[in-house]
């Protein structure tokens, strides 16, 4: 039957029959990138770049890195992986606006809502969600996000941001092509969602990525992603051992994408808080 | 859904000229038999898989007849059903608990008869034996050569230094 003689594969899926070749180079490229995007973390993926060649070109093969990342984020949040994108590109957008300022009012105007007219609060470009609902007090927090984020990954939360603000030039190169449509005003600020402390973090993010979805192509999750989201991620579990501070709510059940995105920004406050902003202030 | 048909086996050849008989929707497994039963209607004549030998073979058969009543995912249902997760299951664990040779062979067959699952569980047995191990160690456990001069890997470690956890 030339039915399979004539498939593609056929080069590809030969017996592992040459001795003197190890079993996993025979296997084509495209399997070795299956297994790498499988990997848990991403230390253990950086370590198979550094394998040798063969195993590099894949690793560093931007297809694979995309795939490991939304494969990995889908894993880590329990959820879809346009969430975590948007919560990603999130972060970046609100890391960039503290990284990015000279002095403390600034910063306190530009991160403050209330602190633009009305008008521009409904241009997504200004919008930016108020985060009193996680004001904390002096928390354990700090002392692992101090350990964790040190001058080294500061820099490199910066490239990270580099890379967003390129996404977000070209978000409004296309804001401007879609000028007649009104401003959206379906995200609203944070509090919206927010009752009695607690988050309807499944709404907030729906009306995120509906809103990210029609107005913005969120930029592809990368290797760098991942190691900034394994960061938090291990801070997070962290947490979970310890009491859990004082003015940050219930906690929706564990595993539930609530749960995370609650930490998420539980976290992210604290980051912006102390160690990207000296202002001191939300 | 399932193709209307009156043949309940299937006869698969292994490249070693073993003939296996099985249950055409234990066969169908494989989306590339599937097609094939599907574009020829009634095969009466053992089914050539030229690139796999008997054992293979019949590991491949024997994981999808324990996985014969499993949810076929949807072909254009690969986005947002799709649940990712790097668990395995136990039955898995045991199945895939081979020599390496071995299991690298179960990776191919199954990327050449197009079993999704059965390759995925299988890369992800692979990359459970790299996690956590260091390139050094990832190169023992699959007796690779380190192809890289020194001043290549100093440029490496450079360039992933930014992600080391400190």
């Amino acid at each position: 039957m030339s039915f399979f003689n004539e498939d593609s594969r056929d080069t590809m899926a030969k017996q592992l029959n040459n001795t003197s070749i190890p079993p996993i180079l025979q296997l084509p490229n495209e399997i070795l990138e299956n297994i790498m995007i499988w990997l848990d973390d991403p230390h253990s993926y950086l370590a198979t770049s550094s394998v040798n060649h063969r195993f590099r070109n894949c690793a560093t093969n931007l297809p694979t890195r995309q795939e490991f990342a939304e494969t990995w984020f889908a894993t880590h949040c329990n959820d879809q992986p346009e969430h975590a994108s948007n919560l990603i590109a999130y972060t970046v957008r609100y890391i960039h606006r503290h990284a990015g300022l000279k002095n403390p009012e600034d910063c306190l105007a530009r991160l403050h809502p209330d602190a633009w007219p009305r008008w521009k609060v409904n241009d997504w470009r200004m919008w930016l969600p108020t985060m009193e609902q996680y004001d904390l007090h002096d928390d354990p927090i700090l002392t692992h996000l101090q350990r964790k984020l040190g001058d080294r990954r500061f820099r490199w939360l910066q490239r990270v941001v580099e890379r967003i603000i390129e996404g977000c030039k070209a978000r409004t190169r296309l804001d401007r092509t879609e000028e007649s449509e009104a401003p959206p005003s379906v995200v609203g600020s944070i509090s919206e969602y927010v009752y009695g402390g607690v988050i309807f973090a499944d709404e907030y993010v729906n009306a995120l990525y509906n809103f990210n979805k029609k107005y913005s192509p969120v930029a592809k999750l990368d290797i760098e992603d991942v190691v900034f989201g394994n960061t938090l991620y291990k801070v997070y579990r962290e947490l979970e051992e310890q009491e859990r501070p004082a003015g940050i709510g219930p906690a929706p059940p564990p595993g539930e994408f609530d749960s995370c995105l609650h930490e998420y920004l539980h976290v992210m406050h604290a980051v912006r808080r102390k160690v990207l902003c000296t202002c001191g202030r939300i | 859904m399932a193709t209307p048909s009156t043949q309940a086996t299937v006869k698969l050849q292994s490249n070693d000229n073993v003939v296996i008989e099985v249950e055409r929707a234990i066969a169908e497994r494989s989306v590339l038999i599937k097609n094939m039963l599907e574009d020829c209607g009634e095969v009466t004549d053992a089914i050539p898989i030229s690139n796999v030998n008997e054992s293979i073979l019949r590991k491949v058969i024997e994981w999808c007849e324990h996985h014969k009543n499993d949810p076929v995912a949807a072909e254009n249902e690969n986005d947002d059903s799709r649940k990712k997760t790097t668990d395995i299951d136990e039955w898995d664990q045991k199945f895939m608990n081979v020599d390496q040779e071995m299991l690298f062979e179960i990776i191919l067959a199954a990327n050449f008869l197009d079993i999704k699952p059965l390759l995925d569980t299988g890369c992800k047995t692979v990359a459970n034996m790299i996690k956590g191990k260091s390139p050094e160690e990832i190169r023992k456990l699959f007796n690779i050569q380190n192809d890289f001069t020194p001043e290549e890997e100093e440029q490496i470690r450079r360039e992933n230094e930014w992600a080391e956890d400190r």
